[in-house]
């Protein structure tokens, strides 16, 4: 009884948001409508597939390898901020004010510096990747149950063993949850580098269909990006729910 | 681990003028206050008191899981620093904090992994204190799928399965049913004669203090304090039925004279 209306309700839901959005588009039918029926861009998902799945590809990795670096890095800061307290407290400051710095602020420069290769977007999306891993980790690790460190305490386990038997699967769950965060993020991170001058790339078919008025182009290409996004999510919550299938039970629980 | 050879004349864990002092808001609270103890190698010591009295405080005290305000702690002529990085402690915590990820027979080969005990070795041991416990055929299961008492006995035989040198004993038994703790008392009877090991226990249940300890040290608070410290001389092994007997009758009665009296003295103020 209670599985059955989840998947429904939205599912109906989205049907008719469809059929509402066919309807609009095809009654207003200038050319260069802000409103593009659905009809329309699967057309032209179907002319553009190639150049939709090139560019799909390159911005993919860029993010890929961006998210890889980034959340990399928030783990180890973590874990630093985590052993040592003093010099990890300055750290995390430091990191905070990095992130307060716009993206778009921070694309410019480093594509002056880094050029208009792969690097440049790498380094945005990691930038874009690093701090909701680092925040998440960073407080998951402060909040774990005090009770364990006793008995890490009791069974005199060192830092390093205590940290990879108890609290690392212990947090497991939140860097899964912070993952689901900074993956989108190093994906539009990559996207918004890609503005700023690139060879190829999502980034670069939006702007392009952007000042050509190619509208057809411009919502397919932001529907694929948006499609990929949610794919990103989906993907860390099911790595996340393999990583700590005990989880979700022990949620269920309390 | 090389266990620290103990000088053979020390052998008893001794506890001397021992306070603690918490810091709390807009000030300091005093938890215990001059506690003096003597455990004898092999003994069973009961610590028995009113919710709050520092029973756990003293506990976590003498295993270095804390340290003391005041006083000095000597296991065996080493320090609780010593005592504990030598792996002699068993310790079984008033909650069973077991680890969610890992199965019965995972948490109990834990301490052992902390050893560096070899993995055949591991699982050999763990399974014969789980079984030990009663719990052969759970040794998969998680932590969430165990009934409380069941978790209780996993806690139990993790504590166990180092061959301790001290046993420390939270309130092992809360939550588990009668006659469940019943059987558990008999049990844990048993392998603290066999292993000869050092256990002291804290229990609110004064017929298991009884059944259990050779000494029982009744405890008041405000602040935590030793009131009296009793021995109970009731032949060994003790089974069920010695605790109608008439003398088993008079400790218990006797100890809950002793603990309603630390009661009314609070009720009074
Ligand atoms: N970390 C702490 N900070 C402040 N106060 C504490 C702390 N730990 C214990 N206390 C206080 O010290 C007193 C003794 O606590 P303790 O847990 O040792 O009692 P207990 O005798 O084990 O009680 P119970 O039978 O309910 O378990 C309590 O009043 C408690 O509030
Ligand atoms: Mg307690």
């Amino acid at each position: 009884m209670r599985a059955l209306p989840r998947p429904v309700i939205p599912a109906l839901f989205f049907v008719l948001l469809l059929v509402a959005w066919q309807l609009v588009g095809q009654a207003v039918t200038a050319p260069g409508a802000v409103l593009i029926p659905p009809s329309t861009i699967v057309e032209t998902l179907g002319q553009r597939w190639y150049a939709l799945l090139l560019n799909a590809g390159i911005t993919l990795s860029e993010a890929g390898l961006g998210f890889l670096y980034g959340s990399l890095a928030a783990i180890i800061l973590a874990v630093v901020v985590d052993r040592f307290r003093i010099v990890g407290e300055g750290l995390y400051r430091l990191a905070l004010v990095i992130y307060a710095i716009p993206v778009i602020a921070i694309a410019a420069p480093l594509t002056a510096s880094l050029g208009l290769g792969m690097e440049s977007k790498v380094a945005v999306a990691a930038l874009s990747a690093y701090f909701p891993v680092l925040v998440n980790l960073t407080g998951a690790l402060r909040t774990l149950d005090p009770r364990v460190q006793e008995l890490s305490r009791v069974l005199a386990m060192g830092y390093t063993r205590t940290l990879l038997t108890m609290r690392a699967p212990a947090v497991v769950p939140a860097l899964f949850s912070s993952f689901k965060i900074a993956g989108p993020a190093a994906f539009i991170g990559a996207i918004i580098a890609e503005w700023m001058g690139a060879e190829g790339g999502l980034g670069v078919m939006l702007i392009q269909s952007m000042f050509n008025f190619n509208v057809p182009l411009l919502w397919t290409v932001l529907l694929v990006a948006t499609g990929l996004n949610g794919l990103i999510v989906l993907l860390f919550d099911v790595l996340g729910r393999l990583a700590a299938p005990w989880h979700d039970s022990s949620k269920e629980q309390s | 681990m090389g266990a620290a050879a103990a000088p053979a004349e020390a052998r008893t864990v001794t506890i001397d003028g021992v306070g603690m002092d918490f810091a709390v808001k807009g000030g300091t609270f005093t938890a215990l206050d001059d506690i003096a103890l003597e455990l004898p190698e092999g003994g069973f010591t009961t610590l028995l008191g009113p919710s709050g009295c520092g029973k756990s405080t003293l506990l976590r005290i003498i295993a270095d899981v804390i340290e003391p305000t005041r006083g000095t702690v000597d296991l065996f002529g080493m320090t609780p620093r010593q005592a504990r990085t030598s792996g002699l402690f068993g310790f079984v915590f008033q909650d069973p904090v077991l680890l969610p990820w890992r199965s019965a027979l995972g948490n109990v080969e834990l301490p052992l992994e902390a050893q560096g005990v070899p993995k055949a070795e591991r699982r050999e041991r763990a399974m014969a204190q789980l079984q030990l416990v009663g719990l052969d055929g759970f040794e998969d299961r998680l932590p969430a799928k165990l009934s409380g008492g069941m978790a209780r006995r996993v806690a139990i035989a993790r504590a166990l399965v180092v061959e301790p040198s001290i046993l420390f004993l939270d309130e092992p038994f809360n939550g588990l049913d009668e006659l469940r703790r019943r059987q558990m008392n008999v049990e844990l009877q048993r392998i603290w004669a066999a292993s000869g090991t050092t256990a002291l226990l804290v229990t609110h249940n004064v017929a298991e203090a009884v059944f259990l300890s050779d000494t029982v040290i009744v405890m008041g608070r405000n602040p935590g304090h030793v009131i009296e410290r009793r021995t109970i001389d009731l032949p060994r092994p003790r089974d069920i039925d010695n605790a109608l007997s008439a003398d088993f009758i008079a400790h218990e009665q006797e100890l809950t004279q002793l603990l309603s009296g630390d009661y009314r003295s609070v009720v009074d103020e």
